[in-house]
């Protein structure tokens, strides 16, 4: 029971990173990155050769893998979703085959197998009688800190006031001064970011592997679905439904059924209530 | 009629006589190619005239596939079961597709642009799922179901096989898109409100387009279950065979039935003949960036440079009668 509680926050902390800078991306921009979960997987890949490969200090390992997913988005956007945000098929269509491209890089540069890495924070530490890895706890705690930061950014700042002005209505936050593009921009650079430092964690709470980007995706689009694509807040609240779903199933029914739930809940919430539990 | 069709009975009749001259090898490039044509004509059938993009096509191929290659399969069976006939089975696959289709997808296509592509994704992954961890002794888990009957023996007699349904499809699909029907269905593509703003019931036409890829997608994905002989989770319910079908249709410009036969023909040889000059990974890593630039830079994909080039042809001529 205290397994599931503490892995399941764990995974419903990486799941809410990956799906708000997905959701993000949808809700200024109006289109849908697939790529996304490719800049997780390639952040994975970063820290894993910066800080054991290099042999490099943690801080500055953190530096290289979150400024390779930001560059990657930005990239992205600036190569050519920009010129596409009114033709969403092709977004579409792009960004899933960027995304495989990433994997072929990937599997060149490190090959195919799967890479344990090892952990971040090493030790123990006993809770109520039960044993937890640090490096577990880090990770909740390090996930909860960025959804922090992102949530103040929103609601506090002025590029945030402009996101969410964006994300309302187009038109009107064009009118009253805002630059979408900038805004469009920042959106990306802050998802990157976010899919850096989960590709950091998830890295180290399952294995590296050039493949790792599709079971991701599929999980945050269930979660930005659930919670109603576009809203941060619902994002959250829906992250963490499919992830103690999925640690529930995997510890009591079948490892292999993994994310069968959390697509099921999808469904339902699909067919009875399409914008989602806090959607407009 | 004869003059609208005179294209196709001229490359029928090249396709016929073509395996008389090339070599085994190519005939069976050529068997994949048509496989993988009717897949992306399927694709296109509904995502490219109606524009929701669906990324479940391995759903109803897989399907279609799974549930024939089940009831005619002879070995590696724990529980004794009744095999069927292929001409049982076949119909049975593609009726499952269908069937399968009607049940799951169709009361998604009521929620409209990127949700739809995310629900059919999320179908297939659990089909993929359902499959490997529900009663493995059935569906062979992990590793599929090996040893299937084939229609026909040899490359040659599979190659008209394919060649056959290739047509019989490419043909249908056609006469549908050219009529009033494949009009509608851009109109959706373009603007699904006005088109339902001027009386034209939407669901319907969609339900329509739906069908005829799910039979298409049936019929393909049971065919090639049976000239393969086997049939297993990671090759059917996989991405990459996904973006496969995604990429010859969109290679061969969407909307267009014409255009992803092309592609996928393509698609096939372009893999093949790569393959001696780059290594593994890298002729992956060289199609997936080729795909990725066609994408951005030509959108609408083969079909429209040959409008292109055709229409700088006919401004040329035109041109030269006017000021000459």
């Amino acid at each position: 029971m205290e397994q599931i509680f503490i892995q399941g926050a764990l995974l419903s902390g990486l799941y809410a990173l990956i799906a708000m800078g997905f959701t993000m991306i949808f809700g200024v921009g109006g289109v849908l990155n697939l790529a996304h979960a490719g800049y997780v997987m390639v952040a994975g890949y970063m820290y894993f050769w910066a800080s054991y490969m290099m042999g490099l200090p943690i801080g500055v390992s953190f530096a290289i893998a979150i400024a390779t997913s930001t560059g990657l988005a930005v990239g992205t956007y600036m190569g050519w979703v920009r010129r596409f945000l009114y033709e969403p098929t092709i977004v579409f269509v792009s960004t899933i085959i960027l995304a495989l491209t990433l994997e072929h890089i990937m599997t060149l540069a490190f090959f195919r197998e799967n890479i344990n890495v090892p952990p971040i924070v090493v030790g123990m530490t006993q809770i109520g009688g039960y044993s937890f890895s640090n490096n577990l706890i880090v990770a909740v705690i390090a996930s909860w800190i960025c959804i922090a930061i992102v949530l103040l950014f929103v609601r506090r700042t002025h590029m945030g006031r402009a996101m969410r002005a964006l994300a309302m209505d187009r038109r009107g936050a064009i009118i009253s001064g805002i630059n979408p593009h900038r805004v469009n921009l920042t959106t990306w650079a802050i998802s990157g970011a976010l899919a850096g430092v989960a590709g950091i964690f998830y890295s180290s709470y399952t294995f590296l592997t050039p493949a790792a980007w599709v079971l991701p995706l599929i999980m945050s689009f269930a979660i930005v679905v659930i919670g109603g694509l576009g809203s941060i807040e619902g994002t959250i609240i829906a992250a963490h439904i499919v992830g103690f779903m999925e640690t529930a199933t995997v510890l009591a029914i079948h490892e292999k059924l993994r994310s069968v739930p959390g697509l099921v809940i999808m469904i339902i919430v699909l067919l009875l209530r399409p914008k989602g539990l806090l959607g407009r | 009629m004869i003059r609208r069709l005179r294209w196709w009975l001229i490359a029928i009749a090249v396709m016929c006589v073509l395996p008389l001259f090339i070599p085994l090898g190519v005939t069976r490039l050529l068997v994949m190619g048509s496989y993988l044509a009717i897949f992306a004509m399927s694709w296109d059938m509904m995502s490219g005239y109606t524009g929701y993009v669906s990324f479940g096509h391995p759903f109803l191929i897989g399907l279609a596939g799974y549930v024939t290659a089940f009831l005619s399969h002879q070995e590696g069976f724990q529980p004794p079961h009744i095999i069927l006939p292929l001409y049982v089975t076949i119909p049975l696959g593609v009726a499952a597709a269908v069937g399968g289709g009607m049940l799951f997808f169709l009361p998604s296509m009521r929620v409209r642009g990127p949700y739809f592509a995310l629900v059919s994704l999320a179908f297939m992954e659990i089909l993929h799922r359902l499959v490997i961890a529900i009663r493995p002794e059935f569906t062979g888990g992990d590793r599929g179901l090996p040893h299937l009957p084939s229609v026909v023996m040899g490359a040659v007699p599979n190659y008209y096989l394919a060649l056959g349904l290739m047509f019989a499809v490419a043909l249908g699909l056609w006469f549908v898109t050219r009529s009033n029907v494949g009009n509608i269905l851009k109109a959706i593509r373009m603007d699904e409100d006005v088109v339902e703003a001027s009386g034209i019931s939407t669901y319907r036409f969609k339900r329509f387009a739906f069908l005829l890829s799910a039979v298409t997608a049936g019929l393909g994905g049971t065919f090639y279950t049976h000239y393969l002989a086997s049939i297993g989770p990671r090759r059917a319910f996989s991405v990459t065979f996904l973006l496969d079908i995604i990429i010859s249709a969109v290679l061969g410009g969407m909307g267009t039935i014409t255009g992803p036969i092309f592609g996928g023909y393509f698609l096939t040889f372009i893999l093949e003949y790569l393959r001696p000059y780059l290594f593994g990974q890298w002729r992956l890593l060289a199609y997936a960036l080729a795909a990725l630039f066609i994408v951005i830079y030509r959108p609408r994909g083969f079909y429209g440079i040959a409008q292109d080039i055709v229409k700088w042809f006919r401004r040329k001529r035109i041109g030269g009668e006017v000021y000459g």
